[in-house]
């Protein structure tokens, strides 16, 4: 090969050497340049997903705690930062501030800024404006301040308002600025930490209006809960006064129906009155004490009518025992019945109450002295047939019963003798089979002439 | 004998609560794997540098009995099938049971500023361990060096050259240089049953177990050839005798020059191991990371000190294309299947820088890992600062990378 071959060669060579650096070069220079466009936009696209994943949380309720706590976390992750702290007015120190809410910090670093405060104040004036320090900046007392207490390097400080007035700073930190994966911090980064600063405050307004709300539903719940327990209160009151009443209603139908039988007390109660009605098969039974008048010639009042009292109540409870109707009792005398109401009893039950009226009286004179003994006898008398049985007249309601029947139950009481039950032919009729009875024969009876009698005694 | 099925599950959580986060994400991959507590051998456990590390091992370890094995430390972001996310809370625990295989944890601390010596250390203790059947090694080490306060980067190169001196032969490896996010905190480390730093950890396997795995690389070289013409440990002083910095700012125009600082993680050149002239071949590629400029010298910092002078380095442009994270990732998995083995789970380490928001970009390489994958086995990914792989038959650093790797089990 000639010389000038070979020079030609080199030539090349270095032609195409050159060449190749230069489009190198410029290759890489694009992609230096792109390299910066994308950071750039990284960083707007960065601040945009803090503000958006912000912005989803308005929906719903904003918890003061949760909200920094996440917000911090975003700020450091997403924006590369090491450390962000929230520092809020001090109580007793209104031109200080301390930290509230941090994020990055080791466990040691936190226990050393508990407690720290720093003065957001140039030559007297309070500082209004965010503003960022990174290694290019002048270093300046506040700075300076924040630096020492916070342990922080280089960082963008963002003043937050509530209604209006600086209540607290954001401060997000960067450990390290260096090229090119931390470049300093710049303006670009301090308006999407102050759009940050916009949307916390309005976090802050969130979380105040719904603790407003949650404070006023406490207090109705409060209210309701009072009203709750007044309305539980009355409620016990009303029970108790209702029951006092049930109490009473009952006293008086008891009463009542201590007067008066059952249906016809629940007709009275129902239409006010109750009228008198034909009952077909009733038996009527009266007693007497034998003796009686003689006998109350012998002992005071009072103790006479503690003896009818005594012997009554045991009469009462047989005729209730047998299902009888107490009808009345006149001086000594006790009268009973059965079907006056249309429903309930027998003859033969009344014939049983009879004869336990007897069996009672004749014991209890037992216990009398003897020279008392002949007044405690009495004489039953009973009879069957139809009746008129209610309650007559506006006042002083009484059951009774009206009619012949009734006259001749007298008679037969009347025509009986000391301890015995005495009853009529047409009581013997129904009860022939059930009772032993002893046939007396035709016995005169007033305004009656003379009627069948029998004596009755239980089966032996 | 018949070998037992092994089972594996992965958890994610982004609670800012580290407790939380750890008993969460070991809930959840105790629940995918379908393992008890007591069932758990080996717990593979990384979060990011925001988290307390004490906590989240707490509550990892609330999950698992006193037999699991844990194996992990900070990441910069992780990933399942279903999550992927980076320089926030993101945690991701791996839980590895009913198996096999045996595995020992092996780890050397204080690498800062002795990595030739603790690279050395830890070869010597794998070569210690004779191992007489082929084994898999998973290397991790910790990235960061702030014993002195300023950043200073634990370097793969003399790490790699100790284990070189000491090892013997070296098993099937992968590897990660641990971060915990891109400003270099300090980091943390698990293994056994404790938490450490400063460290650099093997995890050895051997048994019924085969790593596969996949490189993949997100430059193109842009430039002609340069060589290098001085260099001091990662300092590249002059390319062309030239220096560095006036090379490069000239093929990439005045605006980059005076703004040199921008050159930092985004300078990238290619070291091409094969024939220099044939076609672009990503596996003959080395990519270095600028990460710092020497004013002074107007040197250029690199992420590792393995370029040497005589080397010629191209420019190298970030532009990958997504549909190639794909197509090489569902390959290894055709590949792994056709072997006749069955895969447990899938491990993606992947460069921080990769990840969009630090790149040109638009979209996430793991999401085209994850659609490849398509939930047919578990993936536990994470994102690091330099991936460990083999190229040339040398275990290399690699920057920029996406590193794909298959664990398998031969079926019965």
């Amino acid at each position: 090969m000639k010389d000038s071959e070979l020079e030609d060669l080199r030539r090349q060579v270095a032609y195409y050497k050159k060449l190749s650096d230069e489009v190198a070069g410029q290759n890489i220079r694009s992609d230096a340049q792109l390299s910066l466009l994308k950071r750039k936009l990284d960083q707007k696209q960065n601040g945009f997903t803090i503000l958006s994943a912000l912005h989803d949380v308005f929906g719903q309720q904003i918890y003061e705690k949760e909200f920094f706590t996440n917000t911090l976390e975003l700020i450091n992750t997403t924006l590369k930062m090491d450390k962000t702290l929230v520092v809020w007015q001090c109580q007793d120190e209104p031109t200080a501030f301390e930290q509230k809410w941090m994020m990055g910090y080791t466990k040691e670093e936190s226990q050393k800024i508990t407690g720290k405060k720093v003065k957001f104040h140039q030559e007297d004036q309070a500082l209004t404006k965010p503003f960022l320090f990174n290694q290019k900046s002048a270093p300046n007392p506040i700075s300076a301040q924040i630096r020492a207490e916070f342990l922080l390097q280089f960082f963008i400080a963002i003043p937050i308002r509530v209604q209006g007035s600086i209540e607290g700073w954001m401060i997000s930190s960067r450990d390290r600025e260096a090229w090119p994966f931390y470049p300093p911090l710049d303006e670009g980064d301090m308006d999407t930490l102050v759009a940050i600063g916009g949307f916390i405050e309005a976090g802050l307004a969130n979380s105040s209006l719904y603790a407003s709300l949650e404070k006023a539903n406490r207090e109705l719940e409060a209210y309701n809960h009072e009203l709750e327990k007044r309305v539980a209160e009355r409620t016990k009151d009303l029970r108790i006064r209702n029951q006092e009443l049930s109490r009473e209603k009952k006293r008086s139908e008891d009463l009542l129906l201590n007067i008066l039988p059952k249906e016809t007390a629940d007709e009275l109660k129902k239409n006010g009155f109750a009228k008198a009605r034909l009952q077909e098969n009733a038996t009527v039974m009266f007693t007497d004490f034998v003796n009686f008048t003689k006998f109350s010639s012998q002992i005071s009042s009072e103790d006479l009518v503690a003896e009818l009292d005594h012997c009554f109540r045991h009469f009462d409870r047989i005729t209730t025992k047998y299902g009888l109707e107490k009808i009345k009792t006149i001086g000594d005398a006790h009268m009973s019945a059965c079907g006056v109401t249309g429903e309930g009893g027998t003859a033969a039950d009344v014939i049983k109450a009879g004869l336990e009226i007897r069996d009672f009286i004749e014991e209890y004179r037992k216990e009398k002295p003897e020279n008392l003994r002949e007044y405690f006898r009495i004489r039953v008398g009973i009879n069957s047939g139809p009746v008129v049985a209610g309650v007559v007249g506006l006042k002083k309601f009484s059951f009774d019963i009206w009619g012949d029947t009734v006259n001749t139950a007298a008679r037969m009481e009347q025509g009986s003798a000391a301890g015995k039950v005495n009853v009529s032919h047409s009581t013997y009729s129904i009860c022939r089979d059930e009772f032993e009875f002893e046939p007396r024969g035709e016995i005169a009876a007033k305004n009656k002439g003379e009627i069948l009698m029998y004596f009755v005694e239980r089966k032996s | 004998m018949t070998s037992r099925r092994s089972s594996f599950g992965v958890g994610f959580s982004e609670s800012s609560n580290s407790l939380k986060a750890g008993a969460s994400a070991v809930s959840e991959a105790l629940t995918q794997a379908g393992l008890s507590s007591e069932e758990v051998q080996l717990c593979f456990l990384f979060c990011t540098s925001r988290h307390d590390p004490e906590d989240f091992f707490r509550g990892v370890k609330s999950g698992l009995s006193e037999i699991t094995k844990f194996f992990g430390g900070f990441a910069n972001g992780t990933c399942t099938n279903d999550h992927l996310g980076y320089d926030g809370y993101q945690t991701v625990v791996g839980v590895w049971g009913n198996t096999d295989l045996t595995f020992d944890l092996l780890i050397q601390e204080g690498i800062a500023f002795q990595e030739f010596e603790t690279g050395s250390a830890l070869g010597q203790q794998i070569h210690q361990k004779n191992y007489s059947e082929p084994t898999q090694m998973l290397l991790l080490f910790d990235a960061v060096n702030r014993l002195e306060g300023k950043f200073r980067m634990n370097y793969g190169t003399p790490f790699i050259q100790g284990m070189n001196e000491t090892i013997g032969t070296w098993p099937k490896v992968v590897g990660a240089r641990l971060l915990g996010d891109m400003k270099f905190k300090p980091t943390r480390q698990w293994i056994g049953d404790r938490m450490t730093q400063n460290s650099a950890m093997a995890l050895i396997l051997s048994g019924n177990i085969q790593m596969d795995y996949q490189i993949m690389h997100g430059c193109h070289p842009a430039s002609a050839y340069h060589k290098v013409t001085a260099v001091k440990g990662a300092n590249l002083l002059e390319l062309d005798h030239k220096p560095a910095l006036d090379v490069v700012g000239e093929i990439l125009g005045e605006d980059l020059r005076d703004n040199y600082q921008e050159l930092k993680f985004f300078v990238t050149l290619g070291k091409n191991i094969g024939d220099k002239w044939e076609n672009y071949n990503p596996g003959n590629y080395i990519n270095r990371m600028c990460v710092g400029v020497d004013t002074e010298s107007r040197g250029l910092y690199m992420a590792e000190m393995d370029l040497e002078e005589g080397m010629e380095v191209q420019l190298m442009r970030r532009s990958f294309e997504m549909e190639y994270v794909s197509v090489q990732t569902k390959k290894l998995i055709e590949r792994t299947k056709l072997a006749n083995r069955r895969i447990i789970f899938g491990l993606y380490i992947n460069c921080s820088g990769r990840a969009a928001a630090y790149s040109n970009n638009t979209d996430e390489d793991i999401r085209y890992v994850q659609e490849a994958i398509d939930g047919e086995f578990p993936l536990m990914g994470i994102y690091e600062a330099g991936e460990l792989a083999m190229i040339g038959g040398e275990l290399q650093v690699l920057d920029w990378t996406g590193l794909f790797c298959l664990f398998s089990e031969a079926k019965d």
